[in-house]
């Protein structure tokens, strides 16, 4: 197999690893990590490397640098080498490579991801212990080295560099998620690029080649029993939703009373609303409230009218909730429920602020002005968009160019300080949380219906249906149903995106679906009446389990194997005209005589 | 519609799937989950009351095709081996004034062809009704209906051989497993429909009308006619919605778990780092049943409810107090999970010396 050309993507700061081979130091002493350290100045200073942060560990080295052009790179990291390497063989007595096979590297995007690659290089260096003094081995350990360049987004954390310093302390303090250096790990393992989903999509789209991760293994063709993981994945949102106070409803499938022809129309598309108008009915449930539903929900496809598709979603809405802190508990939650379906490494938490009501009509008006020039050239639907609700135009659905998106204005610029300081709490508290997120001001809704926070969690390894799960605050939607000023949050998991992630990561459960604990076996048909009996009995004396009559006819063998094959630990052979029956257990067929009466309490010997 | 739920009617429905589940797991059947939109040929054939579209996939007003569409699509025609399947879920019906949504739950055994499958089944239903403790208020009815050419030819008296040994060997199996029957020979549930065995569970309350919980019996000739080779079904549907509208005469319930700890905020400002408390808690004691009220300073009034009641009063201060106790203490933000943890282990609040 030829050797992968590497990823180079011009303008991009790469992270770059080595590896000593056999896992062996590379450092084995002060002047070694010193010497290292010059000729870093040296192949810097040569082929215009800017060098941002690094880390020397004993036996791996981290750089975080960017290179005009790929050659150039290419002769700084053979540079390293024919410096380094001939030194460390001549002084430690040793011949050969010191590199474990190539150096290890991947491209990252800056705006969302620099900052923690600088983290994880920079906390990667363990306080070596050397003599009395305890010293770092990295940039951050080494602030007097000169050959280093701040990137620019390190430089826009604060305008003076002591409070840039104090800045990104601050931001050291919280320790990186698990999920975050996995994907780091990952990234360099593969040479991909590590940035936002969308980021990638684009790049794949003009580079003409993958630049994502791949999951190990080729793709399955047979998959285990799907239900056995909803079923899991139901129980782990029950748990975690019940947990937390919130009460399941029960919602109809179809919106009020139907006329007959029109059903299809009238189903269920979505469970907010269902939430909504049922309470809205009822007028039964005092706010605040928090309610979670689970079930089907169908959408009808636009083009042809007429197809309805079933699919399934699990949600969670609390009403009259005003504050922020509603919204932290509910991306909590979801957290929460990632990490118990172990997906954490593969999903994004996307989030973004869309302000209050005011600063959306502001960012609207701005948007309809920017947009009038090309009104003319826009088909009906966007023309509607464009008339009630501009923003949902900006979704890569709507059908918008990237040339003509680029171009769209800021939401921030709309944005009042009000809305600004609160969503800075969210994410604040998110990240002291350990909740990995990206913030994206290019994210927003398809539905107008949402204000301040709004999310979706998405994964890079769905291509139909990245999104796994949206939601966030709807306000004037809620009061508006309610009759009455009614705050409101919430979100929806798609069931089926999650388990066709599951499936394709490996973390579906792979039980072999539980088909019985004991079978009875009536030897003809006169001992039917016999094996009900005992099987009523069994079922009374041990609700746990799972007890089965087979009343087929056939061969002995074959239905022995058959049971055996459901999962039975013990099969009991009833005869006809006989007090006497036969336990059988295990891949010896392990077999007990004993009276029908006893037969109970031998179960029990047994299975104990 | 006559959908009538909400909330507070919610763990009663909780509790009675939970009570169902469990009598269908002892007798080892398996959940299938099946499409809630389904072909409308399917039931045209049958003749069931359906909602009408002028498209070609309709609402399902029952399960039982649907299922035998399902085992036939996923294991081919002609395997005979046993299988035993229950679904639940909505189903619809054409009503005057407009369609109706009910529930189902649905037991189905399939490639069983004698009658100890519809003995089994009866004790299944017999089972669920004990579970929901209505074995006493509901009484069974049963009779046959011979094969599908029997019964264009009338009268049970008529009966070929077969199917009178059929109907015997079933009523002499429900008196060995000791349940009471009433053989009522004018059941007849729609031509066309079941041969063989017909069942029913109803009410046994003479003052109220006559209500059928759940009902079912032997299809195999519909099934035969739907996968095109003999296939030998039997089934039942317990009716939830009547199901219910008799529990609640029996019961009240209430089954919300009250929480252990609640925390408060002193000002709105302090809610997030409630929630941020709130998380190291629950990772700290995950044993503990931790809930937030977010709703604001007004409702800062300690419940009678919790056990513990944690108030934030200050960015990093907050007030904990024991409902058993009546004792309040104020303890620093970062103390308090180690200072709940200590209380556990048995410390009696005020001599705990992790507090500040």
């Amino acid at each position: 197999m030829p050797r992968k050309e590497r990823l180079f993507i011009a303008d991009m700061p790469q992270m770059i690893a080595f590896k000593g081979n056999n896992n062996e130091a590379i450092f084995c002493d002060k002047e070694d990590y010193l010497f290292f350290v010059s000729c870093l100045k040296q192949a810097t200073k040569q082929h215009q490397v800017a060098l941002y942060a690094f880390s020397l560990l004993e036996n791996q080295i981290f750089l975080l640098l960017s290179a005009n052009d790929k050659a150039l790179l290419a002769r700084f990291t053979q540079y390293l080498g024919r410096c380094y390497v001939p030194y460390f063989n001549k002084r430690h007595g040793r011949t050969g490579v010191l590199w474990e096979g190539r150096y290890r590297s991947c491209s990252i995007e800056p705006n969302s991801y620099f900052l923690l690659c600088q983290k994880y290089v920079e906390t990667m260096a363990p306080k070596t212990m050397e003599g009395e003094a305890a010293e770092s081995w990295s940039s951050l350990g080494m602030p007097q080295l000169d050959f280093l360049t701040p990137h620019p987004v390190y430089q826009a954390l604060a305008p003076d560099r002591p409070r840039r310093h104090a800045r990104y302390l601050q931001f050291l303090a919280i320790p990186l998620g698990s999920a975050f250096i996995y994907r780091i790990e990952e990234c360099l393992r593969q040479n991909c690029v590590l940035g936002p989903l969308n980021y990638c999509l684009e790049l794949e789209e003009r580079l003409h080649q993958p630049v994502r991760p791949r999951l190990s293994g080729r793709p399955r063709k047979h998959y285990p029993d799907k239900l056995n993981y909803w079923q899991w994945l139901e129980q782990e949102a029950e748990s975690a939703l019940q947990g937390l106070g919130y009460q399941e409803i029960r919602l109809p499938l179809l919106d009020g009373t139907v006329d007959q022809s029109q059903w299809a129309s009238a189903l269920r598309s979505e469970g907010t609303m269902g939430c909504l108008t049922t309470i809205a009915e009822k007028h039964k449930t005092a706010l605040p409230v928090r309610l979670w539903y689970q079930g089907p929900m169908f959408r009808t496809h636009h083009l042809t009218g007429q197809q309805v598709e079933q699919f399934h979603q699990i949600g969670a809405e609390a009403l009259g909730f005003n504050e922020v802190d509603i919204e932290l508990e509910q991306l909590l939650i979801q957290y929460d429920l990632v990490l118990r379906l172990k997906l954490s490494s593969l999903v994004e938490l996307q989030i973004n602020t869309l302000g209050d009501a005011q600063d959306i009509e502001r960012y609207r008006h701005v948007l309809r002005q920017h947009f009038s020039t090309l009104a003319a050239s826009f088909s009906p639907v966007q023309q509607q968009c464009l008339l009630h609700a501009p923003e949902t135009l900006l979704v890569a659905a709507a059908g918008l160019s990237a040339d003509v998106l680029a171009q769209v204005p800021l939401l921030a610029d709309c944005l009042s300080d009000a809305s600004l300081a609160r969503f800075s709490r969210l994410t604040q508290a998110l990240e002291s949380a350990g909740v990995p997120f990206t913030h994206r001001q290019d994210l927003f809704p398809h539905k107008p219906y949402y204000q301040q926070t709004f999310f979706e969690w998405s994964s890079a390894h769905l291509d139909a249906h990245p999104v796994l799960a949206r939601g966030g605050r709807y306000d004037d939607v809620a009061s508006r149903i309610m009759g009455r000023r009614t705050p409101a949050c919430g979100f929806a998991f798609m069931v089926e995106p999650l388990i066709q992630l599951a499936e394709k990561a490996r973390t579906a459960l792979r039980l072999n679906p539980h088909g019985c604990d004991i079978v009875i076996l009536s030897e003809n048909q006169a001992a039917i009446g016999r094996a009900l009996h005992l099987g009523q009995i069994l079922r009374h004396a041990y609700p746990y389990l799972a007890v089965v009559n087979d009343y087929a006819s056939g061969r002995w063998s074959t239905r022995l194997l058959r049971a055996q094959k459901a999962g039975a630990r013990i099969i009991i052979r009833v005869a006809p005209n006989d007090e006497m029956v036969d336990l059988i257990a295990g891949e010896q067929r392990l077999t007990q005589r004993c009276l029908l009466a006893e037969a109970v309490g031998q179960v029990r010997h047994w299975l104990i | 519609m006559t959908d009538n739920r909400n909330t507070a009617d919610t763990p009663l429905w909780q509790w009675v799937e939970e009570r169902i589940r469990r009598v269908v797991y002892r007798y080892g059947y398996q959940e299938i989950r099946l499409p809630i939109l389904e072909s409308a040929q399917l039931y045209a054939e049958t003749g069931t009351a359906m909602p009408v579209s002028d498209s070609e996939v309709t609402l399902r007003p029952e399960g039982t095709l649907g299922c035998v569409k399902a085992v036939v699509d996923a294991r081919g025609v002609g395997r005979q081996d046993a299988r035993r399947l229950w679904y639940q879920g909505p189903m619809f019906r054409k009503r005057a004034e407009g369609l109706q949504q009910f529930h189902q739950f649905g037991v189905e055994a399939f490639g069983m062809p004698g009658p100890e499958i519809d003995a089994e089944l009866i004790l299944l239903s017999w089972d669920m009704f004990s579970a929901l403790g209505l074995n006493r208020k509901v009484c069974l009815e049963i009779n046959t209906l011979g094969t599908w050419q029997e019964q264009r030819d009338q009268a049970a008296t008529h009966l070929g051989q077969e199917s009178r040994l059929h109907f015997a060997t079933l009523c002499h199996l429900l008196d060995l497993a000791g349940v009471a029957y009433q053989v009522n020979p004018l059941m007849k549930n729609g031509l066309g429909y079941y041969t063989h065995t017909v069942f029913d569970w109803t009410l046994n309350e003479p003052e109220l009308p006559h209500l059928s919980l759940c009902s079912g019996g032997r299809y195999d000739e519909l099934a035969g006619r739907y996968c095109g080779r003999s296939l030998s079904a039997s089934g039942f549907a317990l009716d939830f919605e009547s199901v219910l509208e008799r529990m609640h005469q029996e019961v009240s319930f209430d089954r919300d778990v009250d929480p252990q700890i609640v925390l408060y905020s002193a000002t709105p400002d302090l809610g997030v780092e409630a929630v941020l408390l709130s998380q190291r808690l629950r990772r700290q004691l995950p044993a503990l049943r931790i809930r937030n009220d977010l709703s604001g300073p007004d409702a800062a009034i300690f419940p009678a409810k919790a056990e513990w009641g944690v108030t934030l009063r200050q960015p990093n201060l907050a007030e904990v107090c024991s409902h058993e106790d009546g004792l309040c203490q104020m303890v620093a933000l970062d103390q308090v999970v180690d200072f709940i943890a200590g209380c556990l282990r048995g410390l009696p609040l005020g001599r705990n010396n992790n507090a500040s």
